[in-house]
């Protein structure tokens, strides 16, 4: 017995084809489905880069990522999940690697974090390379963070150095227009041994 | 410090001079450089250098940022030979535009010489600091 399409889809009533129209993957709808049913203190947590162009221009709505991170393998599993059931095709897997599954939703990428989990906001925070990523957006794009300073004010200054990426993720952060004062960076060249050799573990893929 | 005509009948022509010779970029104030005789920003000279030696990659983002602002910062000396200048077409694409100027900017700094070992890198890196 064969069945053509127009019979399958006919079949389905109005309330069964509401149930798979999705939302539109607006920047808010997003935002607000990463934080639906979340608390600060439990996550997830969007912060990082997006935070940053938010510091540099609140009116921004072109980012080159969100990036998510979360408190444990559930809360990521269940993000995961309330994503794809919100934006169905609007949401397509980009890139996927140990660190992080990387989505497309509508015009927005969106990373999933997963190379380590933080047991708190501050945590993830102190795990930043640069101070001016340290900048969270919380569910009313308010930010937040000790960062925020450094990166309204294009000043880069190291967190937590990481010698593998640190030039990589350095001349990234120049582009941008960042700044580091001489004395930090000759002090971190000179004195530390800093990786010339870069691939795509280096470069945190 | 302007970029004015006495500029460039010093600072500016005695680094571009001493970059052609030495091949490394040569500070003419700040955090001006000139590189194989070309005016350059420390930025663009970072992203660059990185891009060409290191393989770090730059993003369109980054290629059209560094090129606006170069573009706005020297614009005093675009006509002359220390300007790195692109041919555009009339339809404008300012992606395009960059990365065909980032393309010119990494073929300046690279010259003949197509690999440096990291102690070179590291000087380079270095007088961008000072």
């Amino acid at each position: 017995m064969s069945i053509t399409l127009t019979e399958l889809f006919g079949s389905l009533t109005s309330s069964e084809y509401k149930k798979i129209n999705h939302l539109q993957p607006t920047l808010k709808n997003i935002v607000d489905t990463i934080y639906k049913d979340s608390t600060v203190e439990q996550g997830p947590w969007i912060a990082g880069g997006m935070g940053r162009q938010l510091a540099l221009d609140p009116t921004c709505q072109e980012f080159a990522d969100i990036d998510i991170w979360f408190s444990n393998a559930k809360s990521y599993e269940q993000c995961w999940i309330r994503l794809n059931n919100t934006f169905g095709n609007h949401m397509y897997e980009s890139f996927t690697s140990d660190n992080a599954r990387t989505y497309t939703i509508g015009d927005y990428k969106v990373q999933l974090i997963r190379r380590a989990y933080y047991k708190s906001l501050d945590e993830v925070f102190a795990n930043f390379d640069f101070t001016c990523c340290q900048v969270a957006v919380d569910r009313d794009f308010k930010l937040s963070g000790p960062g925020l300073a450094d990166a309204r004010n294009n000043v880069l200054k190291v967190n937590k150095l990481d010698c593998r990426g640190f030039l990589a993720r350095y001349a990234k952060y120049v582009g941008y227009g960042y700044v580091m004062p001489n004395e930090e960076f000759l002090d971190i060249i000179n004195n530390q041994e800093i990786n010339y050799e870069f691939d795509a573990t280096t470069l945190g893929y | 410090m302007n970029l004015t005509q006495q500029l460039l009948d010093t600072e500016l022509g005695q680094a571009a001079l001493i970059s052609k010779l030495s091949g490394k970029p040569a500070q003419v104030f700040d955090d001006v450089f000139a590189w194989n005789g070309k005016i350059l920003d420390r930025t663009t000279a970072i992203i660059s250098l990185l891009k060409v030696y290191n393989q770090v990659p730059v993003s369109d983002s980054v290629k059209v940022s560094a090129f606006e602002r170069y573009y706005k910062r020297f614009e005093p000396i675009n006509s002359t030979d220390f300007f790195v200048d692109v041919y555009f077409e009339d339809t404008r694409n300012p992606e395009v535009e960059a990365r065909i100027w980032f393309n010119k900017v990494c073929n300046i700094i690279r010259g003949d010489v197509k690999e440096l070992p990291n102690e070179v890198i590291k000087d380079i890196l270095v007088t961008l600091h000072s």
